[in-house]
């Protein structure tokens, strides 16, 4: 359990970025002072252009544990300001300043022993905080995410997810044409 | 430790003064909930100020009518980094039902239908700083933005303006709310960028 620690701004490096879907980035970041953070939590991250104008945004985690790493899955909005720097220009060995880790409420601490069957739904990016609630947890998980066809639901990260956790967890995804705003939080 | 992010333009580059720092001015209306959304009938509503003494001063929907409206052109400025300006709402100032409220308690903790709890000191809830709104931008509140009723503070962080908002409840300190408890500043100030501890 990590909740105790207090919130601050830390320097990240950019270790590694890799495609999830033609519009979604999953980077590493080494983050040397991170005191670790609970399955779900989330950061800000806080972009400075050459002029001095700064841009905030909050992003979910897709990491848990007591690292220095941490791992956020990124997906563009078109027309946006911060998520298509991130998703096409921020660069290996790049540094940004994140604030963390935030969130109390929306979190998985695996505390108790885990008797009863969890089902995990999300929509579209919505499935980034799931992957660190899946991997904190061993027992039986159903995980269910239903995106765009433009999203995939981050095809690769489940596909690897699906392969280390069955039989004992189910991975049941679906693809909707008529979620037109799927993955936007407007709701 | 400012890191200059060489390839960042942002938008424009510049930033409007009514924009608190870390904040990005949105034009449509973000909602945020933790839950449902509860289905609070006007004809069922009704707005509660309890004190020590356990006095309870209770308006229901049309007394809170009577109590008499003002007209509001706010800027509003949510946590999560989005601010919308020039809104225009409508609703009861908080001054008005504290009129006959005695009480020597400083803090207040505002509750909601649905369970939604925050704090906040009283005067940062009087001196014309506070409603009850009722209608946002010509419209009665719809329900995902708090209708029938909500608080509108707008001088602090989003979270403070309860949505469906069903009464205060006077208490002699500042103990944390909903959010409070969840890692969100106890106060909450955007210009001051309170918002985490």
């Amino acid at each position: 359990m990590i909740t105790s620690n207090r919130v601050r701004w830390h320097l990240g490096r950019v270790i590694s970025r890799q495609f999830e879907t033609g519009s979604a980035v999953r980077l590493e970041l080494a983050v040397p002072t991170w005191p670790g953070n609970d399955a779900g939590a989330h950061l800000d991250i806080r972009l400075t252009a050459p002029g001095g104008y700064q841009a905030s945004r909050s992003y979910s985690l897709a990491s848990s544990g007591e690292s220095t790493r941490v791992v956020l899955v990124v997906q563009e909005l078109p027309g946006g300001e911060v998520s298509p720097f991130l998703v096409r220009q921020l660069a290996e060995g790049e540094e940004v300043e994140v604030q963390g880790p935030l969130g109390r409420f929306f979190v998985w601490i695996p505390a108790e022993p885990e008797q009863s069957p969890v089902q995990l739904i999300a929509g579209g990016s919505g499935v980034v905080p799931l992957f660190s609630m899946a991997s904190a947890r061993e027992r039986e998980l159903s995980f269910g995410c239903c995106t765009r066809s433009a999203v995939r639901a981050m095809s690769s990260s489940l596909t690897n997810w699906q392969s280390s956790h069955e039989p004992s967890s189910r991975l049941s995804t679906r693809a909707s044409q008529h979620l037109e705003r799927a993955g936007h939080l407007d709701g | 430790m400012t890191v200059i992010n060489s390839g960042f333009g942002g938008r424009g580059g510049s930033s409007d003064p009514r924009l608190p720092p870390g904040q990005t001015h949105v034009y449509d209306w973000p909602v945020l909930s933790t839950g449902p959304t509860p289905n609070v009938d006007e004809s069922r509503w009704s707005f509660t100020i309890t004190t020590e003494d356990q006095v309870a001063h209770r308006w229901n929907w049309s007394e809170l009518q009577e109590v008499g409206v003002e007209d509001i052109v706010t800027d509003i400025h949510c946590v999560t980094h989005w601010s919308k300006l020039d809104m225009a709402w409508r609703g009861v100032p908080i001054d008005r039902l504290f009129e006959d409220v005695e009480t020597s308690y400083d803090y207040v903790m505002v509750r909601s239908y649905g369970g939604y709890t925050t704090n906040l000191p009283l005067e940062d809830l009087l001196d014309g700083q506070a409603w009850v709104a009722t209608e946002a931008e010509g419209e009665p509140l719809r329900p995902e933005h708090g209708g029938p009723a909500r608080l509108l503070v707008p001088h602090l962080y989003f979270w403070k303006s309860a949505k469906w908002v069903r009464g205060m409840e006077m208490m002699p300190s500042d103990d944390p709310g909903f959010w409070e408890q969840n890692g969100y500043h106890l106060r909450g100030d955007p210009w001051r960028e309170e918002r985490y501890w």
